[in-house]
């Protein structure tokens, strides 16, 4: 009992690690090598898991030689666009200036009904507004409208939109956070000065967010709320 | 470059290990292979005690060898290598010629399908 909680532990941190090599992308994000791999994890990972007497060592390797496969593949198609069209495919046009690529559809094996479907995916529920689009090698399809179904931006109605940065937190959970103050070219004397402006000290706050303009937003634990 | 520099050293990784599960697994194999087959020549020379001798030695070394084994090679092949070394040694000191011959045999065979574990076949 103890070995199959201590090899779970093991592989569980190899399991990991492999994803964290990987790099961070969500299933529906993932090239099919990486998708790929990533089942073949999840399979070796489980063989050492399920027979007590396969040497764990066995999965880790061929974890290992995965992950060792798979940074390889993506540093060759990084230089190689050849070997990005072997292992990921290429985007395929699907609407062509308005025009529905019946052929490209056949080649990908999709139907109207799927099509339309991606489309409502984009926030597009009329096919007629639609100039391009593309099916991404991850599935995904990106969709360009035609300029006059384009959502009016700031700049074509003239308006100078008002100074705005990213809000990073500042304070998590009644705990400084660093990053985010190097981040903003803040020190922590800065914040303090704050809080003891409205009267509150660090542990009191549970979310603070500022800007590189140093707007701020502070959001009080629940009991001084 | 990060990744790429973790991938190469996963790489040591699995050739370090790859290296010292083959060198193991290799000198495990030349040292049974040869007590067992000794015994069996002794045996057959009518060297009874010598026999056993060498036989009790496979088995003292395998007892010693297993745990390392047991990180490379499948326990259930390392448990049926064990009875087999085990049945083999308490046979040399009897005196039925056949059923110790054929042991040594079936002994040699699972030795030698240990190592096979090592020969690079993609079947």
């Amino acid at each position: 009992m103890l070995s199959t909680v201590l090899r779970t532990v093991i592989v569980y941190f190899f399991i990991t690690l492999a994803i964290r090599l990987m790099g961070k992308r969500q299933i529906g994000d993932m090239q099919p090598n990486e998708l790929v791999i990533t089942l073949l994890i999840s399979e070796i990972a489980a063989i050492p898991l399920q027979d007590p007497a396969q040497p764990i060592l066995h999965g880790a390797l061929a974890i290992f030689i995965l992950i060792i496969l798979e940074i390889f593949i993506s540093v060759f198609a990084m230089k190689s666009l050849r070997v990005r069209k072997l292992m990921s495919g290429k985007s395929v046009v699907i609407i062509k200036n308005g025009l529905i690529d019946e052929d490209a559809m056949k080649q990908v094996r999709m139907t109207t009904l799927d099509l339309i479907e991606l489309l409502r995916q984009n926030n597009c529920f009329d096919i007629s507004e639609v100039y391009f689009a593309v099916l991404e090698v991850n599935g995904n399809l990106s969709v360009m409208l035609k300029p006059q179904h384009n959502p009016a931006t700031l700049k074509d109605l003239h308006i100078v939109p008002e100074k705005e940065g990213i809000f990073l937190p500042v304070i998590c959970d009644g705990k400084i956070l660093p990053e985010s103050l190097s981040a903003l070219s803040v020190e922590p004397k800065d914040i303090y000065n704050i809080l003891s402006g409205q009267g509150k000290n660090v542990r009191s706050v549970f979310l603070m967010t500022m800007d590189r303009f140093k707007n701020y937003k502070i959001i009080g634990r629940r009991n001084d709320i | 470059m990060k990744r790429l520099i973790a991938a190469a050293i996963l790489l040591f990784i699995v050739i370090g290990v790859t290296t010292a599960n083959f060198i193991i697994t290799e000198h495990h194999f030349k040292v049974m292979t040869a007590f067992v087959s000794e015994s069996r020549d002794l045996y057959e020379k009518g060297e009874k005690e010598a026999a056993a001798e060498k036989a009790a030695a496979a088995n003292a070394h395998w007892e010693k060898s297993e745990k390392l084994l047991a990180v490379f090679i499948n326990r259930g092949v390392i448990d049926e290598i064990g009875e087999a070394v085990t049945r083999q040694n308490t046979l040399a000191k009897g005196d039925d010629r056949a059923l110790f011959l054929a042991e040594t045999d079936v002994c040699l065979m699972l030795i030698e399908h240990m190592h096979d574990v090592e020969q690079i076949m993609i079947y």
